[in-house]
């Protein structure tokens, strides 16, 4: 038996006006893994998540859910999934219960009264699971979101931002159970936009930044002295030569362009050898390189190399 | 299959809105028969007979209006209506006040049926973009079940809906009419009057199936429209109200029916076809066009409707 439980291959979702959201992203969900999906807002996580669990057309790709082609045996792999999609969402005039029930009944294989008590009691809603939906908090919707998704006990479980609106305790709480299922051979793929939850949560996390996949890495080998060789350069030119910097940059193998910053900035991923190749490269086109600078990788590093854009402009915007 | 219509039924009977539009068509069919009896309170429970003598009497009248002549066009061919009507009521032996519960539910059930319609197109148009509307659609989308059987579960549902609505208003109208005007034979003689043609003399028996039946089929398309509809549309708000454009619309439209059917598209489209309860009575309505005709149009619009819709829905992103 393949200890794979998802193979998502170059899927890529393009939207009217050409713009594609998500680009060739493919990734490996091994069992028993919990696999983070990290991105800021807006990345193209929901988008990968909705186009994995069928609510939306891939553009082109392939997704195999143990083995099956989604598109081939599409109800045999959703009956393997179990989800939480964006924010969760119930029929809020009814109770938490019978909202469990609904889903319940359209499960393939029957779900007993025992396991639904053992599911509200493992999401910790014993107390409120007979009050209308309407009356529940964020947080309490997002665990009755957890519970429809587990109930059926699915081979792979695809939580998009389950934190979102949860208290400390309850971030926790949802750990401790994912690690739980991760024990009894469950997968989750989870997403989130904060990397010190998915350090926490995950083994591994595949990094999304403007719908592609820029990096995938092992929690442990990434802790503060991780030994990856692979280094995260900043480097300063002169505004002018943004475009002739950017042309050297693609000659040389092996450095591959996180983003650029500002109109005098690249942040670049590559191998330490390659810094001074780099450097002969563009002093010989030419470029007036105002600085070069290096650190060592780690997921914090990368993700906030990313990610400090946008906070910039969330700022400004406030 | 079975989960999915049970859970849409269930679904359907846990919101408060269900209940009210039930209760809502009990309620107007028991205030209707208040109105009604206090209309027609006075010239029942005459004696046996009493009837032919008024009708005589209403026929010297009119003739005498006649003879003495009158400067009025109108008065004439008034007089003239009113002695054809009564000598033919007298001579299919039918006394025009007399009332029992049969009666009174062939003359007032499909009135208060338009609320049925009006509330099975609000429900068709909102049983998907509701869920649309507030997420809970993906929770759907995203179970081993295909697109198509959670909208035919859906559509199921609300036809069951109508159904159920309906029954309990002839129940409802049965009891009321029971109690006010006490029990009659089924096949009590009734007049039926219509906006194609001139009066029919039948039975209850007779008639009150075939109205019903083209009544509910002329919902049933009606339903197929705003469900199709509402598909397309994410808002409830925007499904729901364009539904009941249409519906009202329609009557409206059918106001025109006389200036255009002389046009050759006119009867190719939907629009005169949804007056169906009318072949209870007539043939025809409009000329060479007849109930066969009117159910093939309504037929190929309701797969057109459906099938554009189905396949939409199926490929659609659900974002
Ligand atoms: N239907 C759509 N048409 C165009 N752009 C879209 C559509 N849906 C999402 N997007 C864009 O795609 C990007 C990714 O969105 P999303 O997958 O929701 O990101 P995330 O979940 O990582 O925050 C966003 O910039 C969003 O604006
Ligand atoms: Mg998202």
């Amino acid at each position: 038996m393949s200890d794979t439980v998802m193979e998502v291959k170059g899927l890529t979702k393009q939207v009217s006006g050409k713009k594609r959201i998500v680009h060739d992203a493919s990734f490996v969900m091994n069992k028993g893994e919990i696999l983070g999906l990290l991105g800021p807002n807006g990345a193209g996580k929901t988008t990968t998540i909705r186009m994995i669990v069928g609510l939306i057309n891939k553009t082109e790709g392939k997704v195999f859910i143990n083995g099956a082609d989604l598109d081939k045996e599409g109800l045999a792999c959703k009956s393997d999934i179990g989800a939480i999609v964006e924010n969760p969402s119930f029929y809020d005039y009814m109770s938490g219960y019978k909202n469990l029930q609904l889903y319940a009944r359209m499960s393939k294989n029957p779900i007993t009264k025992e396991r639904m008590d053992e599911v509200v009691e493992l999401v910790k809603l014993s107390h409120a699971i007979q009050d209308k939906v309407k009356k529940y908090s964020l947080g309490m919707k997002q665990r009755l979101g957890v519970a429809q998704a587990i109930l059926h006990k699915p081979a792979l479980l695809i939580l998009d931002e389950p934190t979102n609106g949860l208290d400390p305790k309850g971030i926790r709480e949802l750990r401790d159970y994912l690690r739980q299922l991760a024990n009894q051979g469950i997968s989750t793929l989870v997403s989130s936009h904060l990397l010190s939850e998915m350090q926490l949560m995950c083994d591994r996390v595949v990094i999304m930044e403007k719908g592609k996949i820029i990096d995938v890495s092992n929690i442990s080998s990434l802790s503060e002295n991780g030994n990856s060789d692979k280094l995260i350069v900043s480097i300063e030119v002169k505004k002018e030569h943004l475009q002739q910097t950017e042309q050297v940059i693609k000659m040389v193998d092996g450095v591959s362009i996180v983003k650029q910053e500002n109109d005098h900035m690249f942040i670049l991923e590559m191998n330490q050898n390659l810094v001074p190749t780099l450097n002969r490269k563009l002093v010989e086109a030419e470029v007036d390189v105002y600085g070069i600078e290096s650190k060592k990788t780690s997921l914090e590093d990368k993700f906030l190399a990313l990610t400090s854009e946008d906070n910039v402009q969330m700022k400004e915007g406030q | 299959m079975g989960a999915l219509l049970k859970n849409e039924w269930i679904k359907l009977w846990n919101k408060k809105q269900t209940w009210f539009f039930l209760g809502a068509i009990v309620i107007i069919m028991i205030g209707l028969t208040f109105i009604y009896q206090s209309f027609i309170a006075d010239s029942t429970n005459q004696g046996e007979g009493e009837w032919t003598i008024e009708l005589e009497t209403e026929i010297s009248e009119q003739e005498e209006i006649l003879e003495s002549g009158t400067d009025e066009e109108w008065m004439e061919a008034q007089a003239e209506q009113t002695i054809q009507e009564n000598e033919e009521l007298l001579e299919a032996g039918i006394n025009p006040n007399e009332m029992n519960n049969m009666i009174f539910m062939n003359e007032t059930v499909l009135s208060v049926a338009s609320f049925i319609t009006l509330f099975t197109v609000i429900v068709a148009s909102s049983i998907v973009s509701s869920e649309i509307d507030n997420g809970t659609m993906k929770h759907l989308l995203i179970r081993p079940y295909e697109r198509w059987q959670v909208l035919l579960s859906k559509f199921i549902t609300v036809v069951a809906f109508s159904i159920v609505m309906m029954v309990t208003l002839i129940l409802t109208n049965i009891l009321m009419g029971t109690i006010f005007f006490g029990t009659g034979s089924y096949s009590s003689q009734v007049m039926e009057m219509s906006f194609h043609g001139g009066p029919l003399y039948t039975t209850v028996a007779n008639i009150f199936p075939a109205k019903i039946g083209l009544y509910f089929l002329n919902m049933l398309m009606f339903v197929i429209i705003s469900f199709s509809l509402s598909i397309l549309f994410k808002s409830q708000t925007l499904a729901v109200g364009i539904s009941i454009f249409i519906l009202f619309s329609t009557s409206v439209l059918q106001g025109f029916s006389l200036l255009l059917a002389d046009t050759a598209w006119y009867k190719f489209i939907f629009l005169p076809h949804l007056d169906l309860p009318a072949y209870a009575v007539v043939d025809e309505i409009m000329p060479g066009v007849g109930i066969g005709f009117s159910l093939t149009i309504l037929a190929i619009y309701a797969i057109a409707f459906i099938g554009a819709s189905g396949i939409y829905f199926q490929k659609k992103d659900l974002m």
